[in-house]
Parts: C-alpha cells; structure tokens; sequence
C-alpha cells in the first residue's frame, strides 16, 4: 500500500507494520514555474478509500471489511471507509473471514504463519503467530484458511492444521490431513475434504478428486467417509444443524448425517464445463455461491442457478455473504450487493467506476480520465469529486481524450471501419454539463491513434488526419493543414502542441515540424523531418509512438518511430535518444521523461504487467529507469505545466513534480 | 433483470423476443443452461426424452437472438444450440446463414432435412452425409458413391470410419458398393478405417490376406509399410481369416519379443488401441491368437492393457501385478497397473492377498522411491474396493453403485453388476456421464480418471433403453477434436444406441 492509508493504518500501532508512508496530499493543481528539487507525489483519487479490492468480509453488525494489499479497511453500512489494520507488507496475506463482529485474516507463510484480528468497531489490530504448518517429508505447500460456524481454521497443504475457537485469538494444533481443499466444523466433528492426488504430481488421475474425511472431538486420527461415492473439486462444505455436513460440488452434492450416512443428490451440477466453477464457498446452511469466469452462482442440491451479473461485463474477484443473505461481491475495485433475481447496486465506488484507465488528461483543476473504452470520469476540483458518464458503445472505441484550456473534456472515438482497408468512423463527444456528440467534418480521417483536439482561446484545432479549426464549438469546421503538394493519402498530422500566445507546432508523419503563429488558420514548415521518399514509401501515423509535446517554455519534444527529438521554437531539431515504442513524454531542462512500453533488457524488474517504463533522459542522451516510479505503476499519464499525473491499473490517481522527477532521477541516476 | 421464468412464460407466438443488453443475455443464458442440465438428470440422460424435446423448442428463440445481438456470446449460445437443436430453430436458421453452417451436423441429427444438404457448399457434404449415416442408419446410401468420389489419399478415411459405425445391414450395402473401389488400390495406399472396414468383406479380406502372405518384408520394414492396421484388422476381423496369415502374424509377434524395435511397435499399438472399440466383435475362436500377439507387444504397452481386459486377458492380472513389483516400470504404467489389479483380481481369497500385497508394497515404496504418478489415497480406494466388491444382485445393487467410491463401482461391475435392471442402469450412467465431463487425455494413454467409465464404454455389448444416456457422455473440454480416446467408444455407442432405438 502506499496510499496515506498505510500512514494512518500506521498510526494504530498494528504491530509488525512497516513505513510506506507518503507525503499528505497536495493542493490542488497548478502550473508551477519553480524547479521543484522532488517529485513530491501526492494521491489524486481516490482520497476516500484504497483504490484495490482483495478480499471482502460482511461483518454480522451490517458492516464490511476489506483487504487491500497489505491493509485491512473498515466499511460502514454507509460506505465510509476507516483503516483498520496495518500489515506488514513483505507477508503473503490471504483469506480474509468475518468472525461475528470481528474479523480475521491469515498472513505469512508455512514456516512462520500468523493471524491478524481485529474486534467489533475497534480500530486496530492484533497479531497472534500460528504454530509452524509444515510436515516432515512433504514440500511446505500453499496455506488456506476458512471461518466454520464459530471455528476458525487455517491449514498447510503438507497437512498441519489449527483451530481457534475464540475468533482468532488462541489457537490449537489438529491431527493432520494433506491435500485439504475444504473443512466445516459440525457439532463436535471436523469435517474436511483431501485431494486423491497431489497437485504436483504428474499423474493425469485423479485431478479433481477428492475424499471426505471426518474428526470427531477428542480422536486423534481422520476417518475416511466412503459416503458421497466419487466427487470433484472444487467443494463447499456446510454443517447440518443436526450433524453431519451437506457437500456441494462440480458435480453436484451429497449429504453425510452424523452417524457417517451418506446420500447423493441427484442433481449432477453443472453439465457444461465452462459452467463448472472454480471457486465455491459455503453461504446460506444449503447453498454455496461458485464463481466461475467472472460470474456467481448458487448451488445447492437441487441444481445450480447464475446469480445477476455485475454490470458493464466486471468480472467478480472476491465475495462474502452478508447476515441478510445477499452476497457482498468486489470486482478488484468497487463494492456491490447481489441478490438472485434483483440488479445488483453499488456499495462502494471508485473516482473511475472501475474497470482498467486507458487514457488520462488534465488542465488546471480539470482531471478527466477514460476506463475502458466507454467510462468517461471527470472532477473539477482536483480529484476531490468525481462524475461519471458512459459514452455509448456503439461509438466505437476512444482514441483521444484531451481537457481543454476552458475545463471542456473530449473525446474522440471511432467505430471500426466497415470494409477492409476502410479508415473508422470517427466522432467528437464533449462533455460539459453533460454528454453531447458533435460529428466529425468529412474528410477527417481517425488513425489508430493522431486524432485529437485542442484549444488556443475559444478556437478549437482538431487532428484528424488534416488540421482542422472550428470558432463555433465544433458546428462547422475548415481545413488548413492538408497534405502537401505531391503527397497523397498517406500523409497525416500525428500530432499537435499548442503552444503560448497563439502559436501551436504539428507533427506530420514524415516527421515535418509545422508551426502556426494565428492559431492553427496558416501553418508553415520549420523543419523538413526525412527526406521525401515518395507517397508509397510513407506510413500510417505509428499507434502511440508518434507524438509531439511542448514544455511550457522553449522546447518541444517529439518521436517519431525510435528517435526522440529536441526541437527549439525555430524548428531545430537535435536528436536526443533512441526509444522504442515510446507512449508518452515531455521535455524536462536539457532532457526528458519518456515512458516506453518496449522495456530494454536492463530494467525488466521495474515491470510487472507489462505498465509501461518511466525513464528519464539526460542531456546527452543518457537513459535510465526511474525505479522510483516503477513502483507506482502508471498504465496512463497527463502532463499540465509542471505537474505529471499518472494512474495505476486500479485507478489510483496520484501526482507529482515533472521537474522533480527528472531531477531525482538524473542526481541517483548513474555516473 | 429477465430470467429464464419470465422468458418461458412470454407467448411463443411473439415474433420478435425482448431486446437483451449483455448482462441481462448473460444472465439468461446461464439460466438456460442450467435447466438444460436439469431437465437431462430429470430425464435420466436421454437427449430423446419429450421433455428433453420441449425444452429444445423453448430455447431456441433465446439462443437465436442472443445469437444474432451478442458476439461475444456465440460459442455460449451455439454450445446449447448444438446441444439441444430445437425445431424452434429453423426460421432462424434460413434467416441466419452462419448459424445454418454451425448447426449443420446437429440439425441433422434430430431432424430429417435435405434441403440443408443441398444449400451448405459441396465442401460440408461429406462431413454432413456421414452424420446423417449415423444417426439416420436408412440414409446412409449416399455414402457409397461419396467414397468412390473421393480421393483414396485424403477422402476416404473419414467415410470408412462412419460406415464403420452403421448397423450390419447397412453396412454391408455400403462395402458392395464400395469394396471394389477399395481393393483398386493396394492395402498400403488406403487408410486404416477401411482397411478396418474391407476385412469384413470376403473379397476385402482375400485382398488383406493376401497383402500378408505375399509381403516378403522383414516384419519391422513391412509394418513401416502400413502393415499394422492390416495386421490389427485381420486379427480382429468378425469373418474367418485363413490360418497361414495367423502364423504369420505370430511371427511378427516373435519378432517383437527378439527386438526392441520401438518404433514399430509403438505403431503397431497405436493401430490396434485405434482398433479398440471393435475388440468386442472379433471372433471368439481367435481370441486366444489375438490375445497372444496382444500380449507379444510387451508390457510397455499399457495403452492396450484396457483391451486386454475388455476381451477377458486371464495373464492381464499376473502382468499388472508384476509391473506393480518392478522396480523398473514407467509412472504411467504403474498407474494403470494399480487400476488393472483392482479390477481383475479374481474374487478367490489367494489372489485377492495377492492384489492387496502388491498394493501396500507399492504404497510402502511411494515415498522412498519418489513415485509421484500413483497417490496413496488412490491405493486405499483400490485396496478397499478388492476388500469390499461382491456381486450384487437386484435392485439393491444399485444402492451400493450410489454411493461406492469409484473403483469400488468399477469394481462391482466388473463382478456382474445387472445392468439391464433400470434403476442400476440409472445409476450407472448418471455416475458415468457426471464423470464424463472430467475425461483427460495424457500422450495418448486409453484412460480416464473414473475407473467405471472405462469399463462401462468399453464393455457395452449393446445399448438397452435404460442404458441409453450413456451417450450423451461429454468431454470437458470444449472443442477437443478426435485426439479424445473417449470419442471412438463414444460413436460407437451413439452407434449402437441409434440402432437399438430404432429396433421395434
């Protein structure tokens, strides 16, 4: 975690926690013409909650917990979000269980595991350290751990196994069984059901399999249950109330009473493998919720039912049930309610309604950003409040996303192009007090990526293709960069910086410079870019790599396919360094900021899931990751003046100090 | 939110079906699947039972439209269509022509429509009149002239195989038709389904003979030759085969024994494990020279130890209980042997201590020797299935199928489970279709995780009613093609399931 929610998690004196505090947040932007000496990154959005949803536990008091990497999070009935405990972040933490008001959750691994509780309303947490769950001749093997009735337990796949029976506090060693997939405590018996064969053997039986195996109170050794025939993971088991324990498979479901008795249900389960789920978890005495791909369902003896999905296709990654019987279910970063036959609503939201940031912009207090290709969000104050609006899909795709100077938000999206070797349909979406689509001229011409617009006063620049300007928010457009004398369909404007004053420079893609001192009505050549090779020779603007960008003083920085270039308001051009497929940048001082999705060779640590690498640029060219920024794990950015934001894959909006960044880096960069 | 109940309850005679954004289609397709499964346990598996039927009929509005609106949806939507192929399909299919090519095979399983044949391109042809043949047996005369059309190098293969599958009498039309186009070419030139199919014939068998008797090839050169499914046709083949060949046969079956010649045999293995679903029909006179050349290629060849159990191979349990004792023996051998030895260890209580020694000297050994392809809780279920298993007889067997473990259930039928009495038959195949779904295949080894399926599709001998279900056993893995070892056994059920449904 490195939100200010580890900081005051911190604070509640969790034992076991270390310091990953960041700086309070920032003021709200502005354009800064300092040197700062620090990047300085302060959280954006969101500054009301953790921004990743791991795990989810529904308290009995109508109350949620929630893990976040390594922090656990109160969640009121009205979604107010307090931290509640602080882990220490090097420990695997996983399996998170509400224990009637209180909450526990299992942290470490088999050699040193521990469990971190925290009780009814109370902020704070305790740490007890388990017994070591590991066994003589067998590899140590994942931990799991489950809530059973008033019975906590948490097991070694080796075999060790530990009960505590006062939510978390004591705990006591149980004969061991291997290969336990799932337990429930029943009366005064133990139930648990064992893998046939080890997940590490390459045996092709037997993948699924499982047996049952029974421990009442005081025995020393497990019974083998020959009761519910032959069975396959995954399974749910649920105490009866009076004894024994209702299984509920892949396959089906059987009952055990308590004299060992078994029936087998004759509903067979899911008859479709992909129906068949990967995940099933006890709820309601007789069902089990099961996740499959993304999607819940109910099971119980008598067949399988899908639960409401979450809308705009989310994808369920954790859940838990609540003491009302509905489900509390997380998508990795929202929180919602399911019920069967009923919508599902929303508990907990984030700033960006969820799903993955493609695309970031920024001007002043205006902060919009695009998750997926639909969900436009916008605050107009700083990322302090946010509104959503959903551009409907048949748009097609959004290929630009742009904060004019006078807080307009746009975006350009594109439907995919209805014959082969067809350019897409394009159109212009704006969004002030609400959503509004503006065609685009005829003869705009949207690239894979190079369409975009822009502001100069109340005149709005359009790259599509050609340059266009429109003095009536887009009611009617003329064009005034077109492609020059001998060049034909192959030639575009990629890019466009508007500049101070009313000048704004055009990138074309034979790598031209283009300025225009009357905002964007004439523009002229400073720079040849390559050689004319001939309409056939040229390509179609590169997707992404191709990009232009004014620092706010005297330089502008451009790539064009893998060299990065210097230009100076006169169009002279100094290459500054070889990148491939870079995706965003800026010029800092003699340098710049570049971030690259081709990551070299040398600095593949930095990157995870493939985010994009942050490097800075040194005057002479050198290039040297930021390790810094690796950990904050952009996947998009938006520079304004001095300040660079960027958002993570969770939506996590944070900012810092372009000059900063750059100069840090250069400082503990190498000689 | 629309589900399935509100849907079922809309009048059929709306033309047009509510407009579904995607989560709501999600939702209703789900649903739709899961009654699918519902009402085929209700129906005791028999795709053909009327309510089976009816709910093909409500569905298929649901799965045109969500067909035609969803993209993303397609694979979900066709999966249930071909699954199901209501009639309820039909304006949808003359509407939609890409959903007309992806339930062609289907269609014509459950309906009878020639004009389909006549409108899908001359390329889909084949693949659609051969399974018209299969399950519409008195349709197959198509499939003569299509075989003596096609090209003996690439055509033909698919079209014996189907022929394979008919009922004699048809079977027998098709090979007059055909077994002069087959014998144009020499053995060696065509491909082992009919090599399988022409040993049927007399004409089809001289030809084969003789192909033997005149081959002046060392046996490992020959057998490169394509002389291995000859050789497996001819060992199994239900008509009389001439003696001389036999010898012959025998020979080469020395020669496996002299040479480790690996290669020659792993494809002489491969042709008769391709062979498998028709062991049962050889001739019972020759099964002792069938089950000697079985036997001379070798206790490597573990893929053929589930024929030799299926055509009664009374050495099969001496040889699995040796390989459970070699310290030399290949982990997926093992395995398999621990499975054979369970299943054929005689009732007598000398062989059953034999079995339950063996096994607990392998469980002893597991650890030390790093044996990681058999688990011990495999073993005690083995071991517990030789200490349990007695033939059942009665309705009450099929309270012991229900809730025996697996090998004890494969076990239980091995000793003579009456299958033929419905509610053991209910039992069965409910367990065997279940299992189905978790069939894997592993470098080709004639297996499955549930010991009862293995012995109940290899052993079949006919498919009476209360057995039918066992025909709509899937494999798990959507999409799998022929690679699947449960797809032979499983046309030939399908095979013989048609044809006992047909029969008065």
């Amino acid at each position: 975690m490195r939100s200010r929610f580890a900081a005051l998690a911190l604070s509640l004196g969790c034992s076991g926690a270390r310091s990953r505090a960041t700086p309070p947040l920032a003021p709200t932007a502005t354009v800064e013409r300092a040197e700062p000496a620090r990047a300085g990154w302060a959280v954006v959005a969101p500054r009301d909650r953790p921004p990743r949803i791991d795990g989810v536990a529904a308290l009995s008091d109508g109350s949620m917990v929630i893990l976040s990497g390594s922090g656990v999070f109160r969640v009121s009935a009205r979604a107010e979000v307090r931290p509640s405990c602080a882990i220490d972040p090097d420990l695997v933490v996983g399996g998170l269980h509400a224990s009637g008001s209180g909450w526990w959750t299992l942290a470490g691994e088999a050699f040193a595991p521990a469990v971190f509780h925290g009780g009814a309303g109370a902020a704070g947490c305790a740490r007890e350290a388990l017994p070591p769950l590991v066994a003589r001749n067998a590899p140590p093997g994942p931990l799991r751990s489950t809530q059973s009735g008033a019975d906590s337990l948490v097991w070694s796949s080796a075999g060790p196994i530990a009960r505590s029976r006062d939510g978390g506090h004591t705990w006591q060693r149980m004969p061991s069984l291997p290969e336990v997939v799932a337990m429930a405590a029943s009366g005064a018996t133990l139930y648990a059901a064992a893998l046939l064969g080890s997940p590490n053997s390459r045996t092709p039986f037997n993948r699924h399999g499982y047996d049952v195996f029974s421990l009442p109170e005081g025995e020393t050794r497990w019974t083998l249950s020959a009761a519910p025939g032959d069975r396959a993971a995954p399974v749910a088991l649920l105490p009866r109330e009076e004894g024994g324990v209702l299984g509920l498979d892949a396959l089906g479901g059987f009952e055990i009473n308590a004299h060992g008795d078994g029936r087998v249900a004759a509903s067979t389960g899911p008859h479709f493998a992909r129906d068949r789920p990967r995940l099933l978890v006890g709820a309601a005495p007789d069902s089990a919720i099961g996740l499959a791909e993304g999607m819940l369902s109910v099971h119980r003896l008598s067949g399988w039912r899908p639960l409401p999905p979450l809308p705009e296709e989310r994808v369920a990654t954790a859940f838990d049930r609540a003491p009302d019987g509905s489900l509390v279910v997380s998508d990795g970063r929202e929180l919602w309610r399911v019920r069967e036959a009923e919508a599902p609503t929303l508990l907990l939201r984030t700033p960006l309604g969820g799903g993955r940031p493609a695309r970031l912009a920024a001007s002043g207090a205006v902060i919009a950003a695009l998750t997926g290709p639909f969900r436009l969000s916008v605050s107009r104050d700083g990322g302090e409040t946010w509104t959503s609006t959903v551009i409907p899909s048949e748009a097609g795709g959004a290929r630009s996303l742009s904060v004019l100077p006078g807080g307009v938000v746009a975006v350009i999206t594109a439907e995919p192009p209805s014959a082969a070797g067809a350019l897409p349909t394009g159109a212009l979406w704006v969004v002030d007090a609400g959503l509004h689509r503006i065609e685009l001229p005829s003869g705009a011409r949207v690239f894979e990526s190079g369409a975009s617009l822009h502001a100069i006063g109340d005149r709005w620049i359009l790259v599509a293709g050609d340059v266009l300007v429109s003095d009536d928010q887009g009611a009617h457009w003329r064009p005034t960069l077109g492609a020059p004398q001998g060049r034909g369909e192959g030639w575009g404007v990629v890019s466009l910086a508007a500049a101070s004053g009313r000048t704004a420079y055009a990138l074309d893609n034979a790598g031209a410079l283009w300025r225009s001192d009357d905002a964007g009505d004439q523009f002229v050549t400073i720079s040849p870019g390559r050689p004319a090779e001939g309409a056939a020779a040229l390509r179609q603007p590169q997707p992404s790599s191709d990009w232009l960008r004014w620092d706010g003083g005297d330089a502008l920085l451009a790539s064009v396919g893998r060299q990065l270039i210097r230009f100076d308001r006169e169009g002279h051009g100094a290459p500054l360094a070889t990148v491939r497929s870079a995706v965003f940048g800026a010029a800092v001082e003699g340098g710049a900021l570049i971030a690259t999705s081709a990551v070299p060779s040398n600095a593949v640590e930095c990157v995870r899931d493939g985010e994009p690498l942050l490097m800075a640029a040194s005057s002479a060219g050198n290039l040297f990751p930021i390790p810094a920024a690796c950990d904050h794990r952009a996947v998009a950015w938006a520079l304004d003046g001095d300040a660079l934001y960027t958002v993570d894959a969770d939506g996590l909006i944070e900012r810092a100090s372009l000059r900063g960044l750059w100069r840090e880096a250069i400082e503990s960069g190498p000689p | 939110m629309l589900v399935l109940s509100q849907l079922l309850s809309a009048p059929s005679e709306a033309a047009e079906p509510p407009e579904r954004d995607l989560p709501a289609a999600t939702l209703a397709l789900a649903e739709a699947r899961a009654s699918y499964a519902e009402t085929l346990s209700r129906s005791d598996f028999r795709e053909d039972a009327p309510a089976m039927r009816a709910l093909a009929e409500t569905l298929a509005p649901l799965l045109a439209d969500t067909w035609r609106r969803h993209r993303p949806l397609r694979n979900h939507a066709v999966e249930l269509m071909q699954a199901t192929a209501g009639d309820g399909l039909r304006p949808f299919l003359d509407a939609i022509p890409g959903m007309r090519f992806a339930l062609a095979r289907s269609w014509l399983r459950w309906h009878d429509d020639p004009t389909l044949l006549a409108e899908l391109s001359s390329s889909e042809h084949p693949a659609l009149l051969r399974v018209l043949a299969l399950y519409r047996p008195e349709r197959a005369a198509p499939l003569a002239p299509l075989l003596r059309d096609a090209d003996p190098a690439f055509g033909r293969d698919g079209i014996c195989h189907t022929a394979l599958l008919l009922p004699p009498v048809e079977r027998r039309a098709f090979l007059d038709g055909t077994i002069s186009a087959i014998v144009a070419q020499a053995p060696r030139d065509n491909w082992p389904a009919c090599i399988r199919l022409a040993v049927e014939h007399p004409a089809g068998r001289r030809w084969l003979q003789s192909a033997v008797l005149d081959a002046h090839y060392a046996p490992s050169g020959a057998l490169r030759e394509r002389w291995a499914p000859i050789a497996a046709a001819l060992l199994t083949a239900s008509g009389p085969v001439d003696p001389r060949v036999l010898t012959r046969l025998a020979g080469w079956g020395e020669h496996f024994h002299a040479a480790a010649d690996a290669s020659s045999r792993n494809e002489l293995v491969t042709a008769l494990e391709r062979q498998s679903p028709s062991w049962p029909d050889t001739a019972a006179a020759r099964r002792p020279a069938v089950l000697s050349f079985l036997r001379a290629t070798g206790s490597a060849a573990v893929r053929l130890w589930p024929l030799r159990r299926s055509l009664g191979d009374p050495t099969l349990f001496r040889d699995a209980l040796a390989a459970l004792a070699s310290p030399a023996v290949d982990p997926i051998t093992l395995a398999e042997a621990v499975r054979v030895v369970g299943l054929t260890a005689p009732l007598d209580a000398r062989s059953r201590a034999e079995a339950l020694g063996a096994l607990e000297l392998l469980r002893s050994r597991l650890l030390p020797w790093g044996i990681v392809s058999v688990s011990p809780r495999e073993i005690d279920r083995w071991h517990s299935a030789i200490e349990l298993a007695r033939p059942c007889a009665g309705d009450g067997c099929a309270a012991v199928l229900e809730s025996a473990t697996d090998p004890l259930a494969a076990r239980t039928v091995m000793l003579g489970a009456p299958l033929e009495r419905e509610a053991v038959a209910r039992v069965v195949v409910r367990r065997v279709v279940v299992a189905g779904e978790d069939f894997v295949t592993s470098d080709g080894v004639v297996t499955s995780p549930s010991a009862l399926a293995a012995v109940m599709l290899a052993r079949a001998p006919s498919c009476p009613p209360p057995l039918r279900g066992l025909a709509t056993v899937r494999p798990a893995i959507v999409g799998r093609g022929r690679t699947s070892w449960l797809d032979p056994w499983r046309e030939r059920l399908i095979a013989r399931c048609t044809l006992e449904a047909r029969r008065p």
